[in-house]
């Protein structure tokens, strides 16, 4: 009963990271040094993006809600790690609005967005070495917290250059989205080769590879212009089965599980049952929106 | 000792930063309930007259929401954070007895986002009353999820629907949780104020640019309508303020004596409005006999509890008194200021010569704001030293971490360059529909 629930949050959380990394990817793509090629992907910033942060807060609220149990041993551990991604998102957010006024191409505010937008995956992934680990100084295993790092920012240039891909014609985002694809694909399964633990968790592993081969044959159907992003976002969500998978029976290992960290359950049935899978439906139709949003933007 | 003093330390740092986000937050919230109800209206009228000007307003309102919505969108999630980070032992219960009340206050929030979106980007390509239709969700979403977190602080003032033996939360029930004896009083008086802070807001700017001589007739019109609205939200928060003073003689009767200063339990009790609360004693404040007594239980005779009743520790800080004292003073303020306008409008005086009653114009959405500011303090501060009433003190619920110390001198001031540039994008986005609307056929 208390191990399912766990798909909400991870749900929000997965839906979170594709259009997160969408939105933290833009500014990255918006310096590139070619101007003909930089200009659609810094017309596309814009504040409406972070409305994204709206799968974070119910992520969040899912976690609290339905294992607030477990809340005082992972504000224990994970405190230093999310004040400091606070921090980030309300910097970014300010670097965001204030180029919604002074959108100046090349301004430091515009590579303080890239630095900043960059950091952001790079430290909430590190929140899997603090869960993987139980230890709140993530970088205690280098080659995890190294890892994951690069997990992200590959994921995040997946993601956007997919993003790229289907909405400009310019080939350089294909030939980018296919090679940070391959790169993420190599990454997640070192990651998951490199969390601790006695052996190598076959059915973690396993969910990963089928999202790889979900993504070559996505990648396959040439005609469809959403395909890279499709195959990023495939990877995206066999990373995080594959995380999640390998975390069983744990909210954060070695002590917390998840039955120790559940809310009762009459309040998870209330939640998980009801509220849960409404707020889940809405939360996967919201990018059906984004069609919508990008057509407005090349207007 | 100087663990103790440490420790004491800590938890301050805490409160202060739960304290500075929420003051903050409460603003864009506000912005986030009020505005949508004035965009749907404005749209509205917009239609049903046929009238150009009426739909200009939605529109540069609708881009002022988008603004003010992605710097509530961040302090919320930075909200949301510390309620699990810095308020760890309180989540532990809260979240097993109202994850539901959490959860819809989610689903609000999805909807207005969602809805949002929709509103804005399809000005052109969704005709008439079914563009009007896409602000419903988006007044319904922002109600329900403000609906539903102040569920969540009325239930903290009023706890029950649980069981907690120290350790433990057990016999959760979480329609009695949700429907507490707070949440009819303090629902209501909330989000009418959030309304009331919002047309105010409006009201002020139009009064400025009457005030330079900048506005248009429809403009003038605009200022007169919401007079009027903010007279009515006034005037029907005098009715739930009444019955929150009424609720707090019930349920929270030491909250009730600090907002007034009443430090002995008497009959008789006075109304005690202002005053210098100097060494437990309330100097020089103007004091109506017996209309306390009357106002909390509709006798001049009735006993109403003075702070005597509890011991020393379990005293809120008597500063509640000055904001209490505040808050209603400034909604009184707030309805006799449009009675003057639209007494000076309905005697037609022309609007060259109504530069004082446009300059106190000017001063309601400030005014309302502090108003709003004030509410909050009295509630929070009212409760102390309890976090959830009677059940769990803040000193528990908030962690000690040493974390928190550097995260209360950060976040304030990344709070205050938010603002900064939520102003500055509010100024560029006035700029931009501006000239858009001259250039606009």
């Amino acid at each position: 009963m208390s191990d399912w629930p766990i798909i909400i949050p991870l749900s929000f959380f997965t839906v979170y990271a594709i259009t997160g990394g969408i939105e933290f990817g833009l500014p990255l793509l918006g310096l590139w040094p070619s101007q003909k090629t930089n200009q659609l992907p810094q017309r596309y910033l814009g504040p409406a993006w972070e409305i994204t942060n709206v799968y974070l807060v119910l992520g969040v609220t899912a976690v609290m809600t339905l294992y607030p149990r477990g809340l005082p041993q992972l504000a224990a551990q994970l405190q230093s790690l999310w004040l400091i991604i606070g921090a980030l998102l309300a910097l970014r957010a300010i670097l965001m609005l204030s180029l919604l006024y002074s959108p100046a191409p090349g301004s430091p505010r515009r590579w303080a967005l890239g630095g900043v937008s960059l950091l952001l995956p790079v430290a909430l992934m590190q929140s899997l070495a603090v869960l993987a680990t139980g230890s709140s100084h993530f970088w205690d295993h280098p080659g995890l917290s190294l890892s994951l790092a690069a997990l992200a920012i590959a994921t995040t240039l997946a993601l956007t250059a997919g993003f790229m891909a289907a909405t400009a014609p310019a080939l350089i985002w294909r030939r980018l989205g296919r090679d940070a694809l391959v790169i993420t694909a190599l990454l997640g399964m070192l990651t998951l080769v490199l969390l601790p633990g006695a052996s190598l968790n076959w059915s973690a592993l396993g969910a990963l590879e089928a999202s790889v081969i979900i993504s070559a044959l996505l990648l396959r159907r040439r005609r469809w212009r959403w395909r890279h992003l499709a195959a990023a976002a495939s990877l995206c969500l066999g990373t995080a089965a594959g995380l999640a998978l390998w975390l069983q029976p744990y909210l954060m290992r070695p002590t917390l599980t998840l039955t120790d960290a559940a809310t009762n359950p009459i309040s998870a049935a209330i939640i998980a049952g009801g509220a849960g899978l409404i707020l889940l439906s809405a939360a996967l139709a919201l990018p059906l929106l984004y069609p919508i949003i990008i057509r407005s933007l090349h207007e | 000792m100087h663990s103790a003093l440490a420790n004491l330390s800590d938890t301050a740092y805490g409160r202060t930063l739960i304290g500075d986000s929420l003051m903050f937050h409460i603003i864009f919230a506000a912005v986030g309930v009020g505005l949508p109800i004035l965009i749907c209206l404005a749209e509205l009228i917009g239609r049903w007259r046929h009238n150009e000007a009426w739909l200009a307003n939605a529109r540069s309102w609708s881009r002022v929401l988008v603004v003010m919505f992605v710097a509530g969108a961040i302090s919320g999630t930075l909200i949301s954070f510390q309620f699990g980070l810095v308020w760890p032992q309180f989540m532990a219960i809260a979240g097993q007895v109202l994850g539901s009340a959490f959860f819809l206050e989610g689903i609000g929030f999805l909807i207005e986002a969602i809805f949002l979106s929709v509103y804005i980007l399809t000005w052109k390509r969704l005709s008439g009353w079914w563009h009007w239709a896409t602000s419903l969700p988006i007044v319904a979403g922002s109600l329900i999820s403000a609906f539903f977190i102040t569920t969540v602080n009325a239930w903290m003032n009023a706890p029950q629907g649980f069981a907690y033996d120290g350790h433990t939360v057990s016999q959760v029930n979480p329609g009695r949780a949700i429907f507490n004896p707070a949440t009819a009083t303090e629902t209501s008086h909330s989000i009418l104020a959030y309304v009331l802070m919002v047309a105010a807001l409006a009201a002020s700017w139009y009064a400025l640019k009457a005030w330079r001589g900048r506005s248009s007739t429809h403009e003038r019109q605009l200022l007169t309508g919401l007079a009027t609205l903010i007279l009515v939200l006034a005037g029907t928060m005098g009715l739930t303020g009444d019955a929150s003073a009424k609720y707090l003689a019930h349920y929270e009767p030491t909250k009730l004596a600090a907002a007034e200063a009443l430090f002995h339990t008497q009959s008789h009790a006075p109304l005690q409005i202002g005053g210098i609360i100097s060494n437990g004693v309330l100097h020089g404040a103007l004091s109506l006999s017996g209309w306390l007594s009357w106002l909390a239980y509709g006798r001049f005779d009735a006993v109403v509890v003075g702070l005597d009743s509890v011991a020393r520790p379990l005293w809120p800080p008597l500063f509640v008194h000055y904001a209490f004292d505040g808050m209603v003073g400034i909604g009184m303020a707030l309805g006799l200021i449009p009675i003057l306008f639209l007494v000076a409008w309905w005697r037609r005086r022309p609007w060259t010569q109504r530069r004082a009653l446009l300059g106190l114009m000017l001063l309601t959405g400030p005014l309302a704001v502090m108003a709003v500011e004030l509410g909050w303090l009295l509630t929070e501060l009212g409760r102390q030293p309890y976090a959830i009433r009677g059940v769990l003190t803040t000193h528990d619920a908030i962690t000690t971490s040493p974390t928190v110390i550097h995260a209360a001198v950060i976040f304030p001031c990344l709070y205050l360059g938010l603002m900064a540039a939520t102003i500055a994008a509010l100024r560029h986005t006035y700029r931009t529909s501006t000239i858009a609307d001259s250039e606009s056929p």
